[in-house]
C-alpha cells in the first residue's frame, strides 16, 4: 500500500503539470482545470496499477480530454438555462491581464481557441504543448490521421488570423502611443 | 510562397505563441489536494460497498421471509388454516412455486441492477447463507443471466 502510494505521489508529481495545461487549454478557466486535472488522477487512483507505465501519459490525457468535454457540455448547458452572463460583470470580474492567475495567453489567441471547436483545441495543445506526433494525438482522441491533419490546419489557419490581428492591434498600439 | 513553407512558419509562430500554456504549472497545493480527493473518493466508495451489502441482505431477508414463510406462502397467500407441518412445495402447486421464484429473481435482479453490477458477489453470499442451496444455486444462476442480458 505505501509504494503503491509513493508511486501514485511520484506519478502524480510528474505529471501534474501537463495534465494541468491540458485542461487550462481546454477550459480557459484555472479553477475548473485544477478540478478536472484533480478528477483525471482520482480516476488513475481507482484504477491502481491496472494502467501500464509506458501507456500512462496517453491514458491521462484521454480522460482529461473526456472530462474537459463533459465540462464544457455541463458549461454549455448551464449557459443555455441561464443565458449568457452580463458582459458589464463579467468586465467587472474579470483578471487582469498581468495577474499571475489570469490567462497566461495573449488575448487574441485566448479568444481564437475559444473560437475552435473543443476537440480540435485540445488536439493544437496536445501537439504544440505537449510535443505529441499526430499519429499518437489521431489514436488518443479516437481520430483518423487525415481528420487529425485536416483540423489542424483549419486550427492553424484560425489562430495564424488572430496572431495577424493581435501584431496589428499591437501595432496601432504603439504607433499611438495607448 | 510554398504552402509547406507557409505552415512551417505558421507553425514556429504558434509553438512560440502558445510557450505560455507550455510553461503553466499546476497550483502549489495541487499534489497534496489529489491525496486528499483520492482519501475521501476510497472512503466514499467503501461506505458505498457497506450500504450495498447492507440494502441486499435487508432486502433478500424480507424477499427469503416474504416467500418461503410456510404461514404466509409464496407471495403472501395466506392459506385458510396454518399447515400443522412445515411443506415447502406440497402446499402448493409447482406453477405457483416456480411464478414466485420468477418473480422474486426478477425483482432481486432489479434491485441488483439499480443499486450496483459488482454486487452480484454480495448478492451470492447473501443467497448462500439465507436460502437451502439448490435454490440459491438456482437462483444465483438465473439472477447471472438476467445481469448478462440473456432473458
Amino acid at each position: 500500500m505505501n509504494t503503491l502510494h509513493e508511486n501514485f505521489t511520484a506519478t502524480v508529481a510528474a505529471h501534474q503539470d501537463r495534465v494541468y495545461a491540458l485542461a487550462l487549454g481546454m477550459l480557459r478557466d484555472r479553477d475548473d482545470a485544477a478540478d478536472v486535472a484533480q478528477e483525471a488522477f482520482v480516476r488513475l487512483w481507482r484504477k491502481g496499477d491496472r494502467v501500464p507505465g509506458e501507456r500512462l501519459a496517453p491514458w491521462l490525457y484521454r480522460v482529461t480530454h473526456n472530462l474537459c468535454l463533459d465540462h464544457l457540455r455541463r458549461r454549455n448547458l448551464a449557459l443555455k438555462r441561464l443565458g449568457q452572463p452580463d458582459p458589464e460583470a463579467v468586465e467587472r470580474l474579470s483578471v487582469p491581464a498581468d495577474d499571475p492567475a489570469g490567462d497566461p495567453l495573449p488575448a487574441p489567441l485566448a479568444a481564437a481557441l475559444d473560437r475552435l471547436p473543443a476537440r480540435t483545441r485540445s488536439l493544437v495543445i496536445l501537439h504544440y504543448c505537449q510535443d505529441m506526433k499526430l499519429a499518437e494525438i489521431a489514436e488518443l482522441l479516437g481520430m483518423s490521421l487525415p481528420a487529425v491533419k485536416t483540423a489542424l490546419h483549419r486550427a492553424r489557419k484560425v489562430l495564424r488570423e488572430a496572431l495577424q490581428s493581435g501584431a496589428a492591434v499591437a501595432g496601432q498600439t504603439l504607433e499611438t502611443g495607448t | 510562397m510554398n504552402p509547406r513553407h507557409t505552415d512551417q512558419i505558421s507553425d514556429e509562430k504558434l509553438r512560440t505563441a502558445l510557450k505560455p500554456l507550455r510553461g503553466v504549472k499546476a497550483p502549489p497545493d495541487f499534489a497534496s489536494r489529489v491525496a486528499r480527493a483520492c482519501a475521501a473518493d476510497d472512503a466514499r466508495r467503501r461506505r458505498r460497498r457497506l450500504f450495498l451489502r447492507a440494502s441486499i441482505t435487508g432486502l433478500a431477508a424480507v424477499l427469503v421471509l416474504a416467500v418461503w414463510n410456510p404461514w404466509h406462502g409464496p407471495l403472501g397467500r395466506r392459506p385458510s388454516a396454518p399447515p400443522r407441518t412445515v411443506a415447502v412445495g406440497t402446499s402448493y402447486s409447482p406453477a405457483e412455486i416456480a411464478s414466485a421464484r420468477r418473480q422474486l429473481v426478477w425483482t432481486l435482479a432489479v434491485t441488483d441492477r439499480i443499486l450496483d453490477r459488482s454486487s452480484h458477489r454480495a448478492l451470492a453470499d447473501v443467497l448462500g447463507r439465507r436460502i437451502p442451496g439448490t435454490i440459491s444455486r438456482s437462483l444465483t444462476r438465473a439472477l447471472h443471466r438476467t445481469a448478462k442480458g440473456n432473458s
